[in-house]
């Protein structure tokens, strides 16, 4: 079953990505704020990137959310599961694109909307999120959110698994 | 320094198979295949050190990876039959369902049987959205079996130990799954 | 497993290894240093060394732990009780990585997982072995009060000699601090 393409929470409105987020989207990118995504990157990578979050959703009926606030509709971040690779669980993202948007919680709270809706629409056991070492405020939502840390070994990526289900005995 | 939470000890359960983690601190891995007597694995290993070595390193495995083989039993009889789950040591493409088994527990589908739980396990428990297996390209038996579990084949893989081995994919059995599959047809 | 024990001394915390540690076995067991341990060997090998050292643990209830500087977190050694399939009896045994020598890291580590085996495991004797041309451990094994006693060939490894420590009882006077 496919992800739903709106999630609603009490701030926020999770929607795919459309065309227009590219310019904010792109700020983000070419700002420090992707020093621990390896950042900061060009326009092209950031276009690249944009791209692949839509293509994402084509190829496996789900992706990234831009996450936008409720009462504006102005985007503010993106969250969301993405699967890359095949041999570990669906990845999550929870992005903030500025720093004026921190600190009220609103990553977690998109991030949280998202993780509901994959246990109880989607029933999906378990998703992680790859976290540099040194990113303090991505563990604590990782950690937040339920996650306990996995057997990694990616140099200063952490990896967190987020069990979303609670299954019983075969 | 952060440190990995504690690695969970899977079980699964099948028809016939018990499959539990050989990590498990009461899995007793020296009775069931280190001990004098004990059944060799079919795919004979040089000596008893080769062996101790391989079962040291499938339990280390599930140490570093978090999953790993599962030690398969057969739940009437408690026999141990074999080894069977995801295998990815360094120098693999990606993490491989491979199997091995017991000297006489062959041609009773007990690999099929078990790699259908491992399987399902990886998909619904674990999030995986695909696994493979690499089958040398002279063993038909191999070839026989993933074909039997839905695999598809998918080229060649040049491995630096073992030489040419042939590529098959397993995916979900579910719509999504098979979608994926056509997409990349 | 049983849950590898966090040994400390004075200047070293010895701690069960994990994936952290792949990169550092890669480089010791890639490099000249561990050509009288097996080596040097491939990262594929180094990889399947490190997750048998895990494994050790599990099959025979100890094993090696890899040995950081407490102050700094840095990780010079894996030290530790040694006895996979083939070994003559169990053993205490040290690997030093590149640019730790000469400090007194593996005596002190090797002191503590002798203690160990000593104290908690109620081994009654112990014994390192040593390949006859790698006198830095050799001389390891001097400073911890062991002689060379006699010597083993294994079928792979070729000819050790067999260093004998003082049991529990020699050391009980004094204790390991003696010959620290």
């Amino acid at each position: 079953m496919n992800a739903a393409d709106t999630l609603t929470t009490h701030r926020l409105i999770l929607r795919r990505p459309e065309p227009a987020d590219f310019e904010p989207f792109c700020a983000f990118m070419m700002s420090d704020r992707t020093r621990f995504l390896g950042g900061p990157k060009s326009r092209r990578i950031a276009f690249d990137r944009l791209a692949n979050f839509a293509g994402h959703w084509v190829m496996r009926g789900y992706g990234r959310y831009i996450v936008t606030d409720r009462a504006t509709g102005r985007p503010l971040g993106h969250a969301g599961a993405f699967q890359h690779d095949d041999t570990i669980p669906p990845e999550m993202a929870w992005s903030l694109w500025s720093a004026d948007d921190e600190g009220r919680g609103l990553a977690r709270e998109a991030a949280a909307e998202t993780l509901r809706h994959y246990r109880a629409d989607l029933g999906w056991p378990v998703v992680c999120a790859r976290i540099h070492r040194d990113n303090a405020g991505s563990i604590a939502i990782a950690r937040q959110l339920g996650g306990t840390q996995v057997p990694h070994d990616e140099g200063d990526t952490l990896r967190f698994d987020i069990a979303l289900a609670q299954r019983g005995a075969a | 320094m952060m440190r990995p939470g504690p690695l969970a000890y899977p079980e699964i359960t099948t028809e016939r198979l018990r499959l539990v983690c050989p990590a498990a601190p009461d899995f007793d891995a020296t009775a069931a295949y280190l001990m004098p007597g004990a059944r060799a694995f079919v795919d004979q290993y040089p000596d008893e050190e080769a062996v101790w070595w391989s079962i040291a390193t499938v339990i280390g495995h599930w140490h570093l990876r978090g999953y790993g083989h599962f030690a398969v039993i057969d739940k009437i009889t408690g026999f141990h039959v074999g080894l069977v789950g995801p295998w990815f040591p360094k120098g693999w493409p990606e993490p491989e369902l491979s199997w091995q088994l017991l000297d006489g527990a062959e041609g009773k589908g007990y690999a099929t049987e078990a790699a259908r739980g491992v399987l399902d396990w990886l998909f619904r428990e674990k999030g995986w959205a695909s696994c493979i297996s690499l089958v040398d390209e002279d063993n038909a038996r191999s070839v026989a079996m993933v074909e039997r579990l839905g695999a598809r084949a998918e080229g060649l893989f040049e491995h630096k130990i073992t030489g040419p081995m042939r590529v098959f994919r397993h995916l979900p059995k579910t719509k999504a799954g098979r979608k994926l599959l056509e997409g990349f047809a | 497993m049983t849950t590898i024990p966090v040994l400390t001394t004075e200047r070293l915390t010895l701690r069960g290894a994990d994936a952290r540690d792949i990169p550092a076995m890669r480089d010791f067991y890639g490099s000249d240093r561990s050509i009288y341990v097996g080596g040097p060997m491939t990262p594929e090998l180094a990889w399947r060394q490190l997750a048998s050292e895990i494994g050790h643990w599990t099959l025979c209830g100890y094993g090696r732990w890899m040995v950081d500087l407490t102050e700094t977190g840095e990780t010079v050694g894996n030290v530790g009780l040694w006895n996979p399939a083939g070994w003559p009896e169990p053993e205490i045994g040290w690997d030093l990585f590149a640019g730790h020598e000469g400090k007194g890291y593996a005596t002190e580590a090797a002191l503590a997982a002798r203690a160990y085996a000593y104290d908690v495991l109620g081994w009654t004797t112990a014994i390192s072995l040593v390949k006859p041309a790698n006198a830095a451990s050799a001389h390891v094994a001097g400073r911890m009060g062991a002689w060379l006693d006699s010597t083993f060939t294994h079928e792979r490894w070729g000819e050790m000699q067999i260093w004998r420590h003082p049991g529990p009882d020699a050391l009980s006077d004094g204790g390991m601090e003696a010959y620290a």
